[in-house]
């Protein structure tokens, strides 16, 4: 862990009764990055985001955020109090809400004028400023995916972490919807942690790309693209 | 009701009289109250559930498995033989099961039918000797035949997952039909219906209109407004006991979790009778024991605080129908993905919070169905509440059971009448919301 590490995962395990995911797995990134962790189906990388988001416990090691420890063996701090913002697989949108109320789910404790401004501030962002009466499944799946990041960003999130953004889209958009949402990330200044299968998606977005192996680390390695830090 | 339109001095008989100037020993008409009589009439009451599960089953097999037997020239009826109808046991069985339970379990029909079964038998031990301890050993046995009916059930549908093709169902073309065979097919889809529910309604409503002005009085309403209440209490109870087993499954999956509501679902297999007699002897004892307490320390009688009030009815209806408003539950929880609830809590909810902002108003239609269906039930749950109930505590069931029983058929009308009226009620907003969601 050097001066600058923002994220620090400090040799984690997570375990499933005797089933053992991920392996005394260590990673620092500084603030302001846009990392990949790569690997195959059942590497253990999803689980590795979902105990940095808080969903998952840790039998060894811990994670830290700012210095702040997040979770360690027999404590984790619950999802909602880590301001760290998520973007799922599936999206997991809410239904019955329109696009509008998604983005607002996370903000509703602001002044309803601000949750305005931010919510259509967002939807500018992402490129659907009038979706906001519109239903998730009024939505394409690039839109849906555009909304589900939305969401995510709308709490000012310390991180963000993207569980296999785009797998659900053909190549096309995925390529498309990449390079937009690196765009957003940068102008947001957000550190990201995303999640793929796809070389060419974590070499896309990601400056540093981690290499999984069943539930190790291993390989690290650091691309020209892509930092949200505005002095890079 | 279908009795009443049947038996000698029904419309039918009394119709076939006029006509042809028949008098009495003229003619030959089957025993309408007999062991042949009762079943005939479990059959149309009970139907639905294997025509139901039957359907289900038929419609989901996938038109290339008839294909694929046509190729190799086999008949219709061969298909039928050999494919169609063993892809389809597993689930026919299943309805078999239900309806088999659902006979067993019954007191009002057998009892109107004077036919001798387990339930009778436990009421007239009961009541009419006094015997609770054979009260308990018939309803052991009673709890033994269930269980039988149920392990074949669940050892049906483990089959039924060998059979289960696992793609996605695609509907058959259908077939038209022509000439005299279009006619035989509606002949024979009406019939269930017609004998089953069209003509006894139409019976019920004509006594209902003539016995009317005797009938429809301030008691009537007394007794609609009480039983309404009964129903939507126990139903709520049973919402309120589903949703938190639901919701802990979903929280916490382990073991006693599952098994805590695997034992739970229980409860709608188990016959009235049985349950009231499982409920009322330990209820007793308890309010015995608390009192005699009381009585020792404080000088102070607590009476029947379980037994002796409207909880115990409450109670036994919860334990008896929980099944079905935990199978609307998990089916709605089923359909929220886990990531949604994960969404929730990263974007700063609570457990509380989620259940709150999220599952309940997706769940909503799930809980409306949950509740019509138990309040439906219980409203015309008969044998429990007639074990359970208070002194002259009657509800619209026990009301038309008791008119039927001492023959006043017109006058059991009414009751029933607003039974039928009351349970087609969710009938109709369910098939509205369903037909809502696929819009």
């Amino acid at each position: 862990m050097t001066d600058t590490t923002f994220l620090n995962i400090d040799s984690v395990t997570i375990a499933y009764g005797d089933d053992v995911v991920v392996s005394d797995l260590s990673l620092s990134l500084p603030v302001g990055e846009l990392a990949a962790l790569l690997g195959p189906s059942g590497c253990g990388k999803t689980t590795l985001l979902r105990a940095i988001a808080g969903f998952e416990p840790l039998q060894t090691g811990s994670i830290s955020l700012a210095g702040e420890v997040l979770s360690r063996a027999g404590y984790t701090v619950p999802p909602e109090r880590r301001a760290i913002g998520m973007m799922f697989q599936d999206l997991a949108l809410f239904p019955h809400l329109n696009v509008a109320d998604n983005i607002r789910f996370g903000i509703v404790g602001l002044p309803r004028k601000i949750q305005q401004q931010r919510i259509q501030m967002l939807l500018d962002l992402v490129g659907l400023p009038d979706s906001g009466r519109r239903y998730p499944h009024k939505l394409s799946g690039g839109q849906q995916q555009r909304i589900g990041l939305a969401r995510a960003l709308a709490r000012h999130p310390r991180l963000l972490l993207m569980d296999e953004p785009f797998s659900s889209l053909d190549s096309e958009l995925r390529t498309t919807l990449a390079r937009e949402v690196r765009d957003i990330l940068k102008v947001q200044e957000i550190t990201t942690l995303m999640v793929t299968h796809s070389q060419t998606e974590a070499d896309q977005l990601a400056g540093t790309v981690g290499v999984m192996e069943k539930g190790r680390l291993a390989d690290i390695r650091h691309t020209k693209c892509c930092t949200t830090r505005q002095n890079n | 009701m279908a009795v009443g339109a049947l038996d000698y001095a029904g419309p039918l008989q009394t119709a076939l009289r006029e006509l042809f100037n028949w008098q009495h020993g003229d003619y030959w008409f089957p025993e309408i109250r007999s062991l042949g009589g009762a079943a005939v009439m479990f059959s149309l009451v009970l139907y639905p559930y294997v025509y139901m599960l039957a359907r289900v089953a038929f419609v989901e097999q996938p038109p290339v498995v008839d294909e694929a037997a046509r190729s190799l020239g086999a008949s219709a009826w061969r298909r039928f033989r050999s494919v169609a109808f063993p892809l389809a046991r597993p689930a026919i069985i299943t309805g078999l099961s239900l309806a088999l339970m659902e006979t067993v379990a019954d007191y009002g029909t057998v009892q109107y039918f004077g036919v001798a079964t387990f339930t009778t038998g436990v009421f007239r031990v009961w009541f009419g000797m006094g015997e609770e301890l054979v009260a308990m050993q018939l309803s052991a046995i009673l709890l033994m035949i269930v269980v039988t009916l149920i392990l074949l059930e669940r050892w049906s549908r483990r089959k039924a997952q060998h059979f289960h093709s696992g793609r996605r169902a695609i509907k058959s073309p259908l077939l038209t039909l022509g000439g005299v065979k279009k006619w035989i097919a509606c002949f024979l889809c009406l019939m269930p219906i017609l004998l089953g529910f069209i003509l006894p309604t139409l019976q019920l409503a004509y006594w209902s209109v003539v016995t009317a002005e005797e009938s429809f009085n301030t008691d009537f309403l007394f007794l609609v407004m009480r039983s309404l209440s009964l129903a939507a209490g126990a139903a709520l109870l049973a919402l309120l006991l589903a949703l938190i087993i639901g919701y802990a499954q979903r929280l916490r999956p382990d073991m006693l979790v599952r098994t805590s509501a695997q034992i739970a679902v229980l409860g709608y297999a188990i016959p009235g009778v049985v349950i009231a007699v499982g409920v009322m002897l330990p209820f007793a004892w308890i309010d015995n024991r608390l009192d005699a307490i009381m009585r020792a320390q404080f000088d102070y009688s607590t009476g029947l605080m379980l037994s002796g009030t409207v909880f115990v009815l409450l109670f036994a209806y919860a334990v008896r129908f929980l099944a079905i408003s935990l199978h609307s539950v998990e089916n709605g929880l089923g359909r929220i993905t886990p990531s949604m609830d994960d969404a929730a809590r990263s974007l700063g909810q609570s457990p509380s919070g989620v259940l709150r902002r999220v599952h309940l108003p997706l769940l909503r239609g799930s809980l409306l169905t949950a509740l019509l269906l138990v309040f439906v039930d219980v409203l015309k749950e008969l044998p429990a509440t007639l074990i359970l109930r208070l002194f002259n505590f009657n509800t619209l069931a026990v009301r038309a059971f008791e008119m039927a029983s001492d023959e006043r058929l017109a006058d059991a009308g009414l009751p029933a009448l607003s039974i039928v009226v009351t349970g087609l009620l969710p009938v109709i907003l369910i098939s509205r919301m369903t037909s809502k969601d696929t819009s």
